[in-house]
């Protein structure tokens, strides 16, 4: 305790010494503590769901059309759940959105249609009245609903009398027959707030060329994933057998959920980590090389002590101590700001995003949080404290003066300080460059000036294609320069199989609905022949448009103008060709994509693109209209694109990364700038001899500048071989650049040298400024 | 014909806290080509100060300093520093060898700012070392040195430029009495074959060295006395005389 109490008054005493040391400290443990509460809300934090490891979702791939996994089809999911072995229990479900009316209005709502068995498979019981029983999922069965607590709290008050009660979902009454509990939530069905029956009708039921139900699974007790993955491929090769049009070459995919839920942010999580590892290490190593430069000033003081008796043990002792202090004070502060910074963060994130991303909302700095922090915090004791606790207590027992030792080892210790920002460095340049070779792809479409908002037309009032024509006809006449489309681009979705005249062979391509002047608005350019026109009725023949890609892949070298696309018993007749509009994901290549018009193939949810409007007034001339239209998702264009997780996801991950590798280059100039002073202050005679033999002062700032130089020299090329070795995990994070490319290598590297010559200039100059006649004269 | 240097009312003035303290006030001083003069005075009566003027370390606050006919009173730092460079060779009571440089490389030193050719710098650190009988010690790092060694090769870096004069701060001062006379007898060889030296020193025996001695006090020249020419010739001829 005494220890404690003469550590924190020496501290107290260096005020400069101690905050700058808290300061750095508080950024390496900060940025740690941020990461490590992720991490642990991603990884470590148990799932919501009961024995949730022995949860899967199942995917089916079919790899020999290329086209990576996707959704089932009913009938599959049918036959997967009566042939499996392996897996207790299946559920299927799809995330559509529905529309809630009622006293508060009509609100578009994130909704999840669900097997009767969703629930048990999660093990999640409601906590206000039941979930669904066996046998409500089927067509035409009962229609019931379970409300997510979130929906029962800010929709119905949290009035507890809601069960058994009816409430409108899309024209049709439901009745409440539960309310699931706070902590439920399911990122895969988008954050839904409402869930119904799945309730398959018509080929939904039947159609094996119709994917759309997500599975999940509960493995029996000791399967395993890999195992229920080989049972179930062999049941897809079964299906294939007997139904080779729709499912030759189709196999499953057995995702562990934790991973189908984590999975994709986990890439950017760990290099996040690593990056704030070498925050920590940075700042440790700054610290370590001030706490050397405060143990040599220390020197009369133990030399007193070991003459009083002292040894090196309670010597080195209390130096650990000082560092203990330290590094607890900078845990305290750093540890609050990572994780207030991290919670800031989070609020940035786009709500839909966030709704693939529950984890996030609940960031809690749990035991296992506090546990690392603690580790550390160790950790940093050791490596700043008993280290040159015990360099120094031995120099200072065997009565040695050190100090060039002394210089060596802060030299080395800033020359890891720079490789270890440069290799933070060229990850955050190559993450950049990825960002900026992202900005730069065409998306086909010019977003800049484009709003765009979500429409859903009440379902009951608008029940058939003619009622739904007509209320798109009087929304478009209503809104000036308006268009619409069933989903937008960059949000990928949708596909379809068509055959041509020519090509028997099944074809797939993103589908969107459009009306007239979509092209126009989004500056899509239409290359051939003509838009969808007035005439384009549900009675007319049935048209379509593609997008050059499709007409290179598929309609070889003829004109496409005028050949015919069969889905299923229908033919529609290429009437245009248009550019290629990126409908997926930034970073994924232009697909071929079949547009056709909303007049043919009505949708009671669409999408509004508007270029520079009054959005507000568009709200209100949609109100006045029906005030029953629910409209959500009211903006730019720019900011559709910027939520998307392929931009997103990258953007936050630059930005954290850049974040961090600033603070380490900061660092670097500081530990940089503190060993060339002290080597200045070293070298103070030399210099003066230097000057008095004729040194003129430039050849004196050279001579320093070049140690910083050097310095920096030796730990950029220690960094860039770091660099090379730890860039490579980072290959599929990036985007149009190599792991390896020169520009973030060389920049990184002309970067920190020059922040080696910055740092060591001002030290330069002062030593070319030292008067060698009072230098020279001093004993 | 002109002297080496001239020295025509020199002041120097130090400002400090709004103090200003006169540490030369209106030196007068000829130091002729090949003459080896001392300077002494008490502490504090401004030896120092006017030996930083004299080798350009610092400029004088008034009053005109002419070196080989050139006046360096008004000159740039770099101007001051290439002039130093060429013109003057330093000795320092604690000798300032820079320890991480060997014996050679101490020496070289002052070539190494001339840019002259390697091998030209070879030769001239070689005679150089060999004039002082430190050229066995080439290779060797000063630590490796007696005090006495060290201070030889500090005067074999003062000479290695051949410089116009060799300024000499207290150079026996951080020696014993044996190696403190062999560092005084090297100056006079030094000075017999030809080297102006102008050496500061409050200890009376080494001043008699000198063939003129110089009287500091609080700033001003106060006296002169020039060596009895037969003390002088015995001294030389390697005589000790008492007083």
């Amino acid at each position: 305790m005494n220890e404690l109490r003469h550590a924190a008054r020496r501290l107290l005493r260096a005020r400069g010494f101690t905050l700058a040391a808290i300061a750095t400290l508080a950024l390496g443990i900060g940025a740690t503590t941020a990461i490590v509460t992720l991490a642990n809300a991603l990884f470590l934090q148990p799932l919501p769901y009961r024995e949730a490891d022995r949860l899967v979702h199942l995917w089916e791939v079919r790899a020999s059309k290329n086209y990576g996994r996707s959704e089932t089809s009913f009938p599959s999911f049918e036959d997967w759940r009566t042939s499996s072995r392996t897996v207790e229990m299946f559920a299927g479900y799809g995330w559509p959105r529905v529309t809630l009316r009622g006293s508060g209005g009509a609100e578009q709502l994130q909704a999840a249609r669900v097997s009767d068995t969703f629930f048990d498979v999660l093990g999640t019981r409601a906590q206000l009245g039941r979930t669904f029983v066996r046998g409500e999922d089927v067509p035409n069965g009962p229609r019931v609903a379970v409300l997510s607590d979130g929906l029962w709290r800010r929709r119905f008050g949290s009035d507890t009398g809601i069960v058994g009660r009816a409430i409108n979902i899309d024209g049709t009454a439901y009745e409440v027959i539960g309310v699931l509990p706070a902590t439920f939530h399911f990122a895969p069905s988008r954050g839904a707030e409402l869930w119904i029956p799945l309730q398959p009708g018509g080929s939904m039921h039947t159609s094996r060329g119709m994917r759309w139900v997500n599975v999940i699974a509960r493995l029996r007790p000791g399967v395993t994933p890999q195992a229920a993955d080989r049972e179930l491929d062999t049941i897809a090769a079964e299906i294939a057998r007997t139904h080779p049009d729709s499912n030759a070459g189709a196999s499953v995919e057995v995702v562990p959920l934790r991973e189908q839920l984590v999975g994709p942010v986990r890439g950017p999580v760990v290099l996040l980590g690593i990056a704030a590892l070498f925050v920590l290490l940075i700042a440790c190593v700054n610290v370590a090389s001030l706490m050397i430069g405060r143990v040599a000033a220390r020197r009369h003081d133990v030399a007193v002590r070991f003459a009083l008796g002292a040894t090196r043990a309670s010597v080195a002792r209390s130096l650990v101590v000082e560092a203990l202090v330290l590094c607890a004070a900078g845990a305290a502060a750093g540890a609050a700001v990572g994780v207030s910074a991290l919670r800031a963060m989070v609020m940035t994130v786009p709500q839909d995003l966030l709704a693939l991303m529950p984890y996030l909302r609940t960031l809690a700095v749990d035991s296992r949080v506090l546990a690392v922090v603690c580790l550390v915090v160790a950790v940093c004791a050791v490596l700043i404290g008993v280290w040159p606790a015990l360099r120094a207590s031995r120099e200072w027992h065997l009565g040695t003066r050190g100090t060039t030792a002394k210089r060596t080892l802060r030299s080395v210790l800033v020359v890891a300080e720079i490789a270890l920002a440069l290799v933070l460095l060229t990850g955050a340049a190559l993450t950049l460059r990825s960002l900026a070779a992202l900005a730069a792809v065409d998306p086909g479409y010019r977003a800049e000036g484009v709003f765009t908002l979500r429409v859903a037309f009440p379902g009951d009032r608008y029940d058939d294609e003619a009622k739904l024509i007509a209320i798109h006809r009087r929304v478009l006449d209503a809104i000036p320069g308006a268009a619409m489309i069933d989903k937008l681009p960059s949000l990928g979705g949708g596909t379809i199989s068509f055959t041509t005249a020519a090509d028997p062979e099944k074809r797939e391509a993103n589908i969107r609905g459009i009306s007239p002047r979509y092209f126009a608005v989004m500056s899509v350019p239409l290359l051939r022949g003509r838009d969808f026109e007035a005439r384009d009725r549900v009675d007319s023949p049935p048209v379509a448009i593609v997008n050059r890609e499709l007409a290179r892949r598929y309609l070889g070298t003829e004109d496409p103008v005028g050949r015919v696309l069969r889905i299923g018993g229908t033919e529609l007749q290429v009437v245009g060709v248009a550019g290629d509009e990126r409908i997926g994901p930034i970073d994924e290549p232009v697909t071929p994509v079949l547009y056709v018009p909303l007049s043919q193939n009505p949708d009671d949810s669409v999408a509004i693109v508007v270029r520079n409007a009054d959005t507000a007034g568009i709200v209100r001339t949609l109100q006045q209209i029906d005030r029953d239209i629910a409209v959500a998702g009211v903006a730019p264009m720019t900011a559709v694109m910027a939520s998307s997780p392929a931009i997103f996801l990258r953007r936050a991950t630059s930005v954290v990364i850049a974040a961090f590798a600033f603070a380490s280059l900061l660092l670097a100039l500081v530990g940089l700038y503190a060993v060339i002073a002290e080597a200045v202050t070293a070298r103070t005679r030399e210099i003066a001899v230097r000057v008095s033999v004729g040194a003129k002062p430039g050849a004196i700032v050279a001579l320093i500048a070049r140690d910083g130089a050097r310095l920096g020299l030796i730990g950029v090329t220690i960094g860039i071989a770091g660099a090379l070795l730890l860039t490579r995990s980072m290959e599929s994070l990036l985007f149009g650049v190599g792991v390896r490319d020169p520009i973030a290598f060389g920049g990184t590297a002309a970067l920190l040298l020059l922040t080696a010559v910055i740092a060591s200039l001002i030290p330069a100059v002062r030593a070319a400024r030292i008067d060698p006649a009072v230098a020279l004269r001093q004993e | 014909m002109p002297p080496l240097i001239h020295l025509e009312g020199l002041t120097k003035v130090f400002y400090a806290d709004e103090i200003e303290t006169h540490a030369l006030d209106g030196v007068h001083l000829d130091i002729e080509k090949g003459e080896y003069i001392a300077i002494a005075g008490p502490s504090g009566c401004g030896k120092s100060t006017l030996l930083a003027i004299l080798g350009l370390l610092h400029p004088p606050t008034g009053g005109q300093y002419t070196l080989n006919g050139t006046p360096v009173a008004q000159l740039s730092t770099a101007d001051r520093a290439r002039i130093r460079n060429r013109e003057v060779g330093f000795v320092f009571q604690s000798f300032n060898l820079i320890g991480d440089l060997t014996v050679a490389e101490n020496v070289e030193l002052p070539l190494t700012y001339r840019k002259m050719p390697i091998a030209e710098r070879r030769k001239r650190v070689t005679e150089s070392l060999e004039r002082v009988g430190m050229s066995h010690r080439m290779k060797h790092y000063p630590g490796q040195l007696s005090g006495g060694q060290q201070q030889r090769v500090a005067v074999a870096r003062a000479i290695v430029g051949s410089p116009s004069i060799v300024l000499a701060d207290e150079p026996t001062g951080n020696l014993d009495s044996r190696n403190g006379e062999a560092v005084m007898t090297l100056m006079r060889e030094l000075n017999r074959e030809g080297a102006t030296i102008c050496m500061v020193t409050h200890d009376p025996r080494y001043a008699k060295h000198a063939d003129r001695t110089v009287h500091l006090f609080d700033g001003r020249v106060v006296e002169e006395e020039r060596m009895p020419i037969e003390e002088h010739e015995l001294r030389e001829s390697g005589f000790h005389v008492q007083g």
